[in-house]
């Protein structure tokens, strides 16, 4: 097994990768799924409030109604009716709407709704800091609405009574509640998507180590060198096949493992059959990634070069995966795509998988080893590909050191 | 009985022929210098006898026995050091030492004193834990070398190991070989350093497009062309019949006269100095300084395989 150990101390002098890719994004995972919050809804509804000024040099009905209707929505702060006043007020952020509301605006603003003209201006200021004060004109504007309609349907109404009467009308408002939905995020949703987060990490950690490993160990001279001794071609390959397999293992097993400790309560929550399921499944998703490194290994790509192919095929396999956003929401196109991608499969797989009830039937066991399948094949691919490179490779001027040198493979 | 034994070898890359129905027989415990231009066949001879590369006739024995890839008997006797510097980055001096070792020797113990004869029989001792990329040229040609030799092989092939290497390293490596062949091991050396081969080797085959040109000790081959040694005397006027007396002797290929220096290009010739200075003598020349170089292989060398640029 000198090929074997050989492997792991190579990989040892390259440990930035797994600790980086393997371990670093399998704690960004477990911490993007810690912090969803969804379905939390144990408390009540509780609408913004902002705090508000309201300078009132009309002080009719309607100005005053004004007011009130802005006390419904905010907290009111006094401002002296003073340029210098309102400029502080509102970039101190001590008030997020600030109205002025001018002399004898009541009057003109009924007198306008009773003839259809354009209504008089308020001189309005909003805070920069939020945007709660738009949300309080849109309580100024609704009341000074419900008074326009008001006072052209009553002519003969009273300035005060349409001021009343429009309050009375947006005081009627809708019932707020939260009602917990099938959206909500349960212990085992949020498991599922550190399943999902997964693809990224096992993707580009695998990828990336498998190619840094083979490329150290077939560099051509070394290659050469390991050939002429009596370990044969076939052990060679197979000791460094295990040395591949060692690495995507310890990959598989932190990455589940440390979702599973960090998600007791989902893993509970779900059957045997279906936490042994995710496992596979997730153990058939490393086994593409660790096909992918040993092409990349094939072809003598460079560190920096498996890194890029790692991150770039790890994410695009992760967001067709639905890892970045849910694959609903994603047009049908993209999710033919989807489909043709791994991290769709392995994430069907894992979802059917963790939703298993109760002694497994056939039938809800078939459509995951269906997908357990797709994944087997996209290895089953990349390997044979890997392999014809392989081949070709040795057969080039690089491996033989002599131009169209011939290798011979025992 | 022959070491390396290799009868009618003949190796094709496409249209080019490699190897012409090559021959080599090398005896146990000798040095052999294998020599050629570039692109003469002896890498590709090389590896074919290691069995890196496929060959389309002849037959190639080892140790008395007839090789193939899967030999690994008779390749667990072998020692290879490449031309190139074959080790891993990744590990220490000695882990790759231990890692090569390791293919030939399955024994721990046995393994672990042979990479410390191996660090010690390179002078790596105080390097054993670097990495190979704090070594300098030098040390990791030897490096190189302690990879291939460390099991203590019956055979070793030497690809010109002294490349890159400064003089202090390289008459390290050399003095390495000899003691190595004093120790038993037969040793196959190539390489373009002549003085090197000449130095080192008992015998040596010199090869062209894939064919055998010459083979013997250095001094064999030396007569095999005719070369003898070269003369310069300094000479304020020496008289043309002089010239003429020097140009007609049997050894003398040439002898020229540029007004102060005699230059004379002997063939093979027991007393060639002594001829020339018995007929200087009887024209009355008194010599100043007298030069007598004796042919080096470089000589030999160009002689047999041209003076004409290779790629």
């Amino acid at each position: 097994m000198r090929a074997f150990k050989c492997a792991l101390r190579v990989m040892r002098a390259h440990l930035i990768f797994p600790i980086v890719y393997i371990i670093g994004l399998s704690f960004m995972g477990i911490f993007m799924a810690m912090s969803f919050n969804f379905g939390q809804a144990d408390e009540q509804f509780q609408p913004e409030r902002g705090d508000f000024a309201v300078v009132d040099r009309d002080t009719s009905a309607v100005s005053a109604g004004i007011s009130e209707a802005l006390s419904a929505k905010g907290g009111r702060i006094e401002v002296a009716d003073d340029r210098q006043a309102f400029q502080d007020a509102v970039a101190k952020g001590s008030v997020d709407y600030l109205l002025v509301v001018p002399e004898g605006y009541g009057d003109a603003f009924t007198t306008a709704a009773r003839e259809g003209a354009e209504p008089p201006s308020l001189d309005v200021v909003f805070s920069y800091y939020s945007a709660e004060g738009a949300y309080l004109d849109e309580a100024v504007g609704s009341y000074l609405s419900a008074v326009r309609t008001i006072a052209a349907a009553h002519p003969e109404a009273t300035l005060n009574k349409v001021a009343n009467d429009a309050l009375e009308a947006i005081g009627h408002t809708a019932h707020t509640t939260i009602l917990e939905t099938g959206s909500s995020m349960t212990e085992v949703d949020r498991f599922l998507f550190y399943l999902q987060w997964s693809t990224y990490t096992l993707f580009a950690g695998i990828t990336v180590c498998i190619g840094v490993l083979t490329a150290a160990m077939g560099r051509t001279d070394v290659r050469r060198r390991s050939l002429i001794s009596p370990l044969s071609f076939v052990s060679y390959n197979v000791q460094l096949g295990l040395a591949c397999l060692t690495i995507t293992v310890f990959a598989w097993l932190w990455s589940f493992g440390i979702g599973a400790a960090t998600f007791p309560q989902a893993v509970a929550s779900m059957t045997i059959s279906g936490i042994i399921w995710c496992a596979l499944s997730m153990f058939g998703f490393c086994l593409i990634p660790l096909a992918v490194g040993f092409l990349l290994g094939q072809f003598g790509a460079s560190i920096t070069m498996s890194n890029a192919i790692g991150n770039i095929c790890g994410m695009v396999v992760s967001f067709l995966g639905g890892a970045w956003m849910p694959l609903d929401l994603m047009s049908p196109t993209v999710l033919h795509v989807a489909q043709c991608m791994p991290g769709y499969w392995y994430n069907k797989a894992c979802d059917l998988a963790a939703h298993l009830s109760g002694t497994p039937t056939l039938d809800a066991i078939v459509p995951i080893l269906q997908s357990v399948g797709v994944l087997l094949l996209f290895t089953a691919v990349l390997l044979v590909i890997a392999l014809l490179v392989a081949r070709l490779r040795t057969r080039t001027s690089t491996a033989g050191g002599n131009a169209a040198a011939q290798t011979v493979i025992s | 009985m022959n070491i390396v034994d290799v009868k009618n070898l003949v190796k094709r890359y496409g249209t080019t022929l490699a190897l012409d129905h090559f021959n080599m027989e090398i005896e146990r415990g000798e040095v052999f210098g294998l020599l050629g231009p570039n692109g003469s066949g002896k890498t590709t001879a090389i590896n074919c006898i290691l069995q890196l590369l496929t060959y389309d006739k002849g037959t190639i024995e080892l140790f008395g026995e007839k090789m193939s890839s899967t030999r690994y008997d008779l390749k667990r006797r072998i020692g290879v050091v490449p031309q190139n510097v074959a080790v891993f980055e990744e590990l220490t001096v000695r882990e790759n030492i231990d890692y090569f070792c390791g293919l030939y020797v399955s024994d721990a113990a046995e393994r672990r004193a042979c990479v410390n004869d191996a660090i010690e029989f390179v002078g790596l001792q105080d390097y054993a834990k670097h990495r190979p990329k704090k070594l300098s040229g030098g040390l990791l040609r030897r490096l190189n070398i302690a990879c291939g030799i460390a099991h203590k092989p019956e055979l070793a092939f030497f690809d010109e190991p002294t490349v890159a290497v400064d003089p202090q390293s390289r008459a390290s490596i050399l003095q390495g070989i000899t003691e190595m062949n004093e120790r038993g091991t037969t040793v196959v050396y190539t390489s373009h350093y002549m003085e090197e081969v000449e130095e080192l080797c008992n015998r040596i085959m010199i090869m062209d497009k894939g064919r055998t040109l010459a083979i013997g000790t250095n001094a064999q081959l030396k007569i095999m062309t005719g070369i003898g040694e070269r003369i310069e005397v300094d000479v304020l006027d020496l008289p043309e019949a002089a010239r003429a007396k020097l140009q007609g002797l049997d050894s003398v290929q040439s002898a020229d006269y540029d007004g102060h220096v005699l230059r004379i290009t002997c063939g093979n010739g027991q007393h060639n100095v002594s001829d020339v200075l018995g007929i200087l003598r009887a024209f009355d020349v008194t010599p100043g300084r007298i030069w007598a170089e004796p042919p080096t292989l470089n000589d030999v060398f160009l002689e047999i395989t041209g003076r004409d640029l290779r790629d």
